[in-house]
């Protein structure tokens, strides 16, 4: 890989100089920011009736919708991140070293976004904290909700811990560099640090990736996340040990077409050619498509048992699932990007960046429509027959849209406000490079 | 009985039986922050002060974490309810 041409000033462009781009983006997503605000607030003060999902009445029965659609998929983006990173780190694989950092801050505002998706969904927000903390010695030993918010809180500690111990040597080797106005973020982050501390915090930052790489895709992604729905004998849509697999795939490949999005974004407005190469792209693109196929054979399994002698509840819902346009313009929407990063490895068309991250933006979209069929079919075609006759079909309101726009142009905030703070690429990603002249291959 | 008491218990003391999260939780998914902790502490190259840092991060993040959650819902219900 060529990294010669970076150096640690590139890394702090972005804290120097506030481009044009820059606030182009920044006043879109404001808008976006502002937009959720309207309509949170409009749903705060006339009652979750104004989204339908308040009562088993108004909407087919349909009670969870696009905001828990949208957690599910904000948890799995939030998974890449930090497996990019610890995967760089515990498997050495120097090639993803410029985007761990871009990987392990994308965690940090996923999760941030699925948590206030729950909010959101809320009819009294105000009361979440105290019931949730006050019934919690309770329902941790019966309740998938309970060990939901657990896991979701060591995932996210976990990973700004590491983030944290990592960030001190950078600010350390970069302080003179660094603008004296945010002195006191600095001295913070600084706080006790002593250059002796690096070994010591490289090996800790070593067995935090792997706690994490153990956690996020064996025990949140693919455990209490679907647990909340698979664990459900009365929704056939949900039940079965296939939807944990199936979770993590859809959770990975839109993860890997995130950290390429983001990293995009930064490599457009600073012009971040050489810090972020075309090859962790390639490569980004390839564990895209990779994961992606897992995910469509996944879905071939379902449709197959689903169809082939399916029990009484289950029948309803792949019948539901292969007449649904919608579905199959997710099936579609993972299998062209599949195509089209399996032909470029193969050398059948030109690799292009652009092209790659778009692909990655299909995929994503992709499984946001999955996730919210998936939940409103298993709450649609319940067992128990319950909503049988209730009235109406899901649609997702302009309320519920407005907040998805809002957390996607607050994760945007985010990161254009971190970028002014810290260096988003980790020093030794160039430094390990600086003396390279060759591309070490595909990982 | 002993298996319907680990599936549908209904409270953590009507039952004289470990509850399934109890296991879950605690005995398998807190593993690998178990396996971190250990190896902050027992690993090589190790120090006592820089692990108790590290710990002092994860305490800092949940509080800050739920802290934070807490004071926006108090906002909420001051300007909503």
């Amino acid at each position: 890989m060529s990294l010669s041409g970076a150096g640690p000033e590139d890394l702090i462009r972005p804290i120097k100089k506030p481009t044009k781009k820059f606030h182009i983006v920044g006043a879109l997503a404001s808008i976006g920011v502002l937009i959720f605000a309207i309509a949170y607030g409009y749903q705060l003060s006339n009652g979750l009736a104004v989204t339908n999902l308040s009562d088993w009445g108004s909407g087919g029965g349909v009670t969870w919708g696009l905001y828990i659609g949208s957690f599910v998929w904000w948890v799995g983006i939030a998974h890449g991140g930090i497996l990019v990173s610890a995967a760089a780190r515990l498997f050495e694989l120097e090639k993803y070293e410029p985007v761990a950092r871009i990987a392990e801050l994308l965690t940090i505002g996923a999760l941030s976004m699925a948590g206030l998706m729950i909010v959101v969904h809320l009819g009294r927000p105000d009361r979440m904290v105290w019931s949730t903390v006050r019934a919690y010695p309770t329902t941790v030993h019966t309740s998938p909700l309970a060990w939901d918010l657990t896991v979701i809180t060591l995932y996210f500690v976990m990973t700004a811990t590491y983030l944290s111990l990592t960030l001190r040597s950078d600010i350390y080797q970069l302080r003179d560099k660094l603008p004296d106005i945010l002195s006191p973020v600095y001295s913070a982050v600084l706080f006790r640090y002593d250059p002796d501390e690096d070994p010591i915090v490289e090996r800790m930052a070593w067995w935090l990736s792997l706690g994490i790489i153990v956690l996020a895709p064996l025990l949140l992604h693919g455990g209490v996340i679907p647990w909340l729905f698979q664990l459900t004998p009365s929704m056939p849509g949900w039940y079965g040990g296939l939807t944990a697999p199936q979770f993590l795939s859809a959770a990975l490949t839109s993860a890997m077409g995130g950290v390429m999005f983001v990293a995009y974004i930064f490599r457009s407005i600073y012009d971040w050619d050489e810090v972020l190469p075309d090859e962790v792209f390639l490569g980004l693109g390839w564990w895209m498509g990779f994961f992606g196929l897992l995910w469509l054979w996944f879905q071939l399994q379902k449709l197959i048992t689903g169809s082939f002698a399916p029990t009484r509840d289950v029948e309803p819902v792949v019948n539901t699932m292969l007449h649904s346009n919608v579905y199959i313009a997710a099936l579609a929407m993972v299998a062209l990007p599949l195509a089209y990063v399996a032909f470029q490895h193969f050398g059948i068309i030109e690799f292009s960046v652009r092209g790659t991250v778009f692909a990655g933006i299909f995929v994503i979209l992709a499984v946001l429509i999955d996730k919210t069929l998936f939940v409103v079919e298993g709450l649609v075609y319940a067992s128990t027959r319950l909503y049988e006759n209730v009235p109406g079909a899901y649609v997702p309101t302009p309320i519920e849209m407005a907040s998805l726009v809002g957390t996607v142009s607050l994760i945007i905030l985010f990161f254009l406000t971190i970028s002014k703070l810290v260096p988003i690429v980790e020093l030794k990603a160039v430094k390990d490079h600086e003396t390279e002249t060759e591309t070490p291959g595909g990982d | 009985m002993y298996d319907v008491a680990l599936a549908v218990g209904e409270s953590v003391t009507s039952y004289n039986a470990i509850q399934p999260g109890t296991i879950v939780i605690f005995g398998l998914i807190f593993v690998p922050l178990y396996s971190v902790l250990i190896g902050w502490f027992a690993g090589e190259p190790s120090d006592a002060e820089v692990g108790f840092l590290g710990v002092g991060y994860l305490a800092t993040f949940i509080a800050s974490l739920w802290g934070g959650l807490f004071a926006l819902t108090v906002v909420l219900g001051l300007v909503f309810w």
